[in-house]
């Protein structure tokens, strides 16, 4: 599965206006709604909060029409539980939020991924700390792909750029959830969630998916099934957690996604992720106009972050700018993949914060400024 | 009818689990005869469990209070007579974790007996939250879900949302049900979620050693309210059941008790009534057991029962708070 994306191809070839039968001209927002029907979505539960409320909007709207549940919650931490009730069902499920409301979650996530069951969570980031803007930001990749909540599991982290991508790899999440029995998360910026596009919708692909016969659907004929967190005695939790790590492992050696863009001969290589990773593209054709040799690894999995997409790159010195719409953030484990590949290439940051949206004429200035001082060691 | 005078009578047979019996001595209280005793040896768990007197049984009517009355089921009754049987389950498995003559074990052999003589067995999941319940998964054979503190209701709506076949209940304590997760809990009751609620409110935190809780009553000492709880200091206590009853996705609520064998057999009928309510309206149903936690409370467990009665009862009163439309399920 180690393969660099095409996706964002595919999106600008709909938005080109080859568009075939399926195109929908929607919001990132509604076209993870509507990929989650798409994906078999049984159940989802919401609490309004922006930048993401298009999406139960959408849900609420399509879900009953189908025999499936929507349910607005009492809260964020009431919708997440619900998740986890009905996730241990057996059902196919997914909640969405923004960052505050995600901070909410995240005590319910830690029991989701701890008794092992699958969701999508979506986070349509905002700016923060605390109630911080409305608008769109990449503020929460720590918190979405070091834990956030307590106890030092890992899932799925995937960040899209286009609308194409919200779809796809809304569909992905809930395939990754199900292989590994783990929530996964869909971790897109607000603007993005906001932005509109058309979309093609691929079918869900279900092949391999193992069967759920550990749901809390009834003991009849089978012995009582158990969804549970609470592992008491020490050396059986040590027992539970070497098997969460053991599966966490295998996720970051096979389900690494990201795309190159003309990397090969890049003295530059900017490392930018979701929305910014679509600005620092434009960027880079800028530079490139300009006679400068930049590229581009866009992260698509934070988690696992794609070290793979940077051995191509490391047989050479390059310099590296890592540009996010936060403080600098995911420079940590570009910094940390570089060293583990053997490098100690120059890496250099840029960020806007708050809401704040980087152009793609500041990131090719920023470039610029990166390749005058010189030659990578 | 002229024999009868000279039938043998027909002896019950009792029998008294002296490994599960944790002394409490709910049984010696409820022996209408007063013929059951502490023995004289110890057990594993260092308790002298009871038994009958030696050459009682011809006095013993074979009511069962004193199977019914024991919290971990260690007593069993056959009354031969009426061909009754008094004692464990079939759906009790496991050797409690509660303290000698907590009622959470008595609860447990209710609805174990319940879902047993309903025949729901199979389509039942109980959803236990954080508190003494948490482990209450390994005492009822049935599918479980345990739920993070307060979210049991919530979890509860989860399982059952797209399985109108499956038979959800909720085991919580006052903490979980009154403090935490009364958000929750309120909504589950104006959704109308088809969740039967069994809320055991002991008026303290149990599990975490004995901490004041939302339903503490004033002047009731708690590791947090060392010299009584106070209400400038620490408000009042939160009455919960009547603020569900007053929501209109709730059907059916009542508050009882299990502190003697005749609350406990009034205590099963309302769970049955609760589980049929649920059948037969779809919407929510409470139970609340006032209950005693003698390790809580400082108090012998006899003692503790009687306090239930003496103090608890004047705020958090027994009776059918709300009947379902068209009268109590039977």
């Amino acid at each position: 599965m180690t393969a660099s994306s095409g996706v964002l191809e595919v999106a600008r070839d709909a938005g080109a206006g080859s568009v075939g039968q399926e195109a929908m001209l929607l919001k990132g927002c509604e076209a993870i709604a509507e990929a989650a029907i798409r994906s078999g979505l049984d159940a989802y539960f919401a609490y309004p909060i922006t930048p993401q409320t298009d999406i139960p909007e959408y849900l609420a709207e399509r879900l009953p029409k189908l025999g499936k549940t929507f349910t607005q919650a009492n809260s964020e931490i009431s919708a997440i539980n619900m998740v986890y009730g009905a996730a241990g069902a057996g059902l196919r499920v997914m909640t969405s939020s923004s960052s505050p409301g995600i901070s909410l979650k995240q005590e319910g996530i830690s029991y989701i991924a701890g008794a092992e069951l699958p969701c999508v969570i979506v986070n349509v980031m905002r700016g923060g700390p605390g109630l911080g803007t409305v608008y769109g930001s990449q503020e929460d990749y720590w918190q979405s792909v070091k834990g956030g909540g307590h106890g030092g599991y890992r899932m799925p982290v995937l960040a899209p750029a286009t609308v194409q991508e919200c779809a796809d790899l809304t569909m992905l999440s809930f395939r990754l959830a199900d292989l590994y029995r783990n929530p996964a998360l869909l971790c897109l910026d607000g603007t993005l969630g906001q932005m509109w596009e058309n979309v093609k919708f691929g079918k869900f692909d279900s092949t391999g998916l193992p069967a759920k016969d550990w749901a809390t659907t009834g003991a009849r004929g089978r012995k009582p099934n158990l969804i549970n967190s609470i592992i008491i005695e020490p050396p059986e939790l040590e027992a539970h957690n070497r098997s969460l790590h053991a599966k966490y492992a295998r996720m970051a050696q096979r389900e690494q996604r990201w795309e190159e863009y003309l990397g090969e001969d890049a003295e530059l290589v900017i490392v930018a992720f979701g929305l910014a990773g679509r600005i620092a593209r434009t960027a880079v054709d800028a530079l490139r106009a300009a006679g400068r040799k930049a590229g581009l690894i866009r992260p698509i999995s934070l988690f696992p972050f794609p070290v793979d997409g940077f051995r191509p790159l490391v047989k050479r010195p390059r310099r590296y700018l890592v540009v996010e719409m936060n403080a600098g953030q995911m420079v940590e484990d570009v910094k940390r993949t570089l060293f583990d590949l053997g490098r100690i290439d120059p890496v250099g940051f840029y960020g806007r914060q708050g809401g704040v949206i980087p152009t793609p004429d500041e990131l090719a200035e920023v470039g610029e400024r990166e390749l005058a001082q010189g030659g990578a060691r | 009818m002229t024999d009868m005078a000279t039938a043998a009578p027909v002896l019950p047979s009792v029998e008294f689990d002296s490994a599960v019996c944790k002394g409490c001595g709910l049984c010696i209280e409820a022996c209408p005869e007063h013929i059951i005793e502490f023995g004289d040896t110890f057990n594993h768990r260092g308790v002298r469990p009871a038994r009958l007197m030696h050459d009682t049984l011809a006095q013993c009517s074979a009511c069962g209070n004193c199977a019914v009355a024991c919290p971990d089921s260690a007593v069993e009754v056959e009354n031969n007579r009426k061909h009754l049987h008094y004692g464990r389950s079939k759906l009790r498995i496991g050797d409690m974790h509660y303290c000698p003559g907590c009622d959470e074990g008595t609860v447990h052999e209710l609805l174990g007996e319940v879902i047993d003589e309903l025949g729901i067995r199979e389509v039942t999941v109980g959803v236990a939250s954080v508190g003494c319940t948490v482990f209450a998964y390994r005492y009822l054979d049935i599918d479980w879900h345990q739920a993070a503190h307060g979210r049991a209701t919530s979890v509860a709506w989860g399982i059952e949302c797209q399985h109108p076949e499956l038979r959800v209940f909720t085991l919580q304590g006052d903490g979980d049900l009154a403090g935490i997760g009364i958000g929750e809990t309120i909504h589950a009751a104006a959704r109308g979620d088809p969740t039967v609620i069994i809320f055991l409110n002991n008026a303290i935190y149990g599990m975490t050693g004995g901490q004041m809780a939302p339903t503490t009553l004033l002047g009731q000492k708690t590791t947090t309210s060392p010299f009584g709880r106070a209400s400038e200091l620490q408000g009042y206590p939160i009455v919960m059941t009547e603020i569900l009853a007053a929501q209109a996705g709730c059907s059916f609520a009542v508050r009882t008790s299990v502190h003697d064998a005749p609350t406990i057999r009034k205590t099963k009928k309302y769970i049955r009534q609760a589980f049929l309510n649920q059948e037969k309206n779809r919407s929510l149903s409470v139970v609340e057991v006032v209950s005693a936690c003698p390790s809580g409370w400082k108090l012998e467990p006899v003692d503790a029962h009687k306090w239930v009665v003496e103090h608890m009862f004047p705020i958090y009163k027994p009776g059918v708070i709300k009947e379902p439309p068209g009268g109590m399920p039977r």
